[in-house]
């Protein structure tokens, strides 16, 4: 598969509208964004529950991170992060007494004074 | 050498990893989190590296593509190898954005010769630049990656073979995908059969380390009922995926690194550390029906 088909399937997995033309011909949409008559094919036959359900998910994260862009922990599962700045320095606040005063200092988006040391 | 146990590293649990380094080998750190932090916050991680052994993993890269992996990506994740030192890092099989447009998460690629030689390509660049080759990990995915003809364990297999490189598994994302794609003829789940294939297929030699993480099932829609199980790192870890490492214990040869991922709605920290203790009791049982078989 082509460069322009993972373009494609980035388009679909996060353009609404772009997705629901796509559904509703999508050999025909494949072809009309320049792709194959081979991988045309391959998407006609694509996974749709499972296309409906990435959207969704790729969707929540982007929304997610958008929310959390400042301070927030990026990552790794399909769904979900935890919003950063006030649990974390919550737990700093907490930590061991050897370490507390740098972890305070050096967490991303703290506003505490630095340590003397 | 012995297998070792930790956890992702997640700022909201900073201070209680940092009070339990005693009953951790090691943190997992993600790389995103410090490429463009200024460098006295940089700072931080070279000091955490020092009170404990530290692994890089990264979710940005894109590497599963046919398209060149990004330059400037690749020169900040450099950096952050160079400060964190660690045991080695890895990346997903996994592309991220196409045509200019930002995904936002990892999406699993076709599964095809042109995917398979550009995560080569990828691979050799990533490791001219960072200095090492990456693990690189298998993907859940709610969708059947369209444009595929290989089912996920040959994809996999070739590909580590041929960017001659090691395999990060993560077990949840194994059992999602056999949970979500695996059906006999008859419509009836095939999972265990499917788990066990791939684990069979994949080059166990190759598998240095392995993810531990939970999910929840999610509705299809229009599907009379059904779910698929999504991969959210909010959940505990399920008994299959301490029965998977087990069975990965008594297959792959010492030493793994295990690592467990929790991204959020955090339990009790004890919690988290007992499932780190299962873990550890899981893969030593595999390891000890590995003995008898040898």
């Amino acid at each position: 598969m082509s460069p322009g088909f993972e373009a494609y399937l980035a388009r679909i997995y996060t353009d609404d509208a772009e997705r629901a033309l796509f559904v509703a011909d999508p050999r025909g949409r494949a072809i009309a964004a320049g792709l194959s008559p081979a991988e045309s094919d391959a998407l006609a036959a694509i996974d749709r529950d499972g296309l409906l359900l990435a959207a969704g998910s790729f969707q929540k994260k982007r929304a997610h991170a958008e929310t959390h862009r400042a301070g927030s922990v990026p990552g790794g599962a399909q769904d979900g992060r935890v919003p950063l700045r006030s649990s974390a320095r919550r737990t700093v606040r907490a930590s061991v007494s050897g370490l507390k005063g740098f972890w305070m200092n050096s967490l991303p988006g703290s506003r505490m004074p630095r340590s003397s040391k | 050498m012995r297998d070792l146990f930790g956890l992702g590293w997640r700022f909201p649990l900073a201070g209680r990893i940092l009070a339990a380094v005693d009953r951790l080998d090691v943190v997992e750190v993600i790389a995103e989190d410090w490429t463009e932090r200024p460098a006295r916050q940089q700072h931080a991680l070279r000091t955490l590296s020092a009170q404990i052994p530290v692994v890089l993993h990264g979710v940005s890269l894109g590497l599963a593509s046919s398209v060149p992996v990004d330059e400037k990506r690749l020169d900040a994740f450099a950096r952050v190898v160079d400060l964190a030192r660690p045991a080695f890092w890895s990346e997903h099989l996994a592309f991220v954005r196409g045509g200019g447009i930002e995904i936002g998460h990892l999406a699993a690629p076709p599964r095809c010769a042109a995917t398979i030689e550009g995560t080569v390509r990828n691979v050799a660049r990533a490791r001219a630049v960072v200095g090492s080759a990456p693990l690189l990990e298998n993907v859940a995915t709610l969708i059947d990656p369209p444009g595929s003809d290989r089912d996920e364990a040959a994809f996999v297999s070739e590909v580590l073979e041929a960017c001659d490189t090691d395999l990060l598994l993560d077990l949840h994302n194994l059992h999602a995908n056999a949970r979500n794609f695996c059906f006999g003829e008859e419509g009836e789940k095939e999972e265990e059969k499917e788990e066990e294939d791939f684990l069979r297929r994949v080059p166990m030699r190759r598998v240095r380390a392995v993810h531990l993480a939970g999910g929840r099932p999610i509705p299809v829609p229009r599907g009379r009922g059904e779910t698929r199980l999504l991969d959210d790192h909010l959940h505990p870890v399920p008994d299959v995926v301490f029965s998977l490492l087990e069975r990965v214990g008594a297959m792959a040869p010492p030493p793994l690194t295990v690592i467990l991922e929790r991204d959020g709605l955090f339990p009790p920290f004890e919690e988290l550390l007992n499932e780190l203790e299962r873990a550890r009791t899981g893969l030593a049982a595999g390891r000890a029906r590995r003995e008898v078989a040898a």
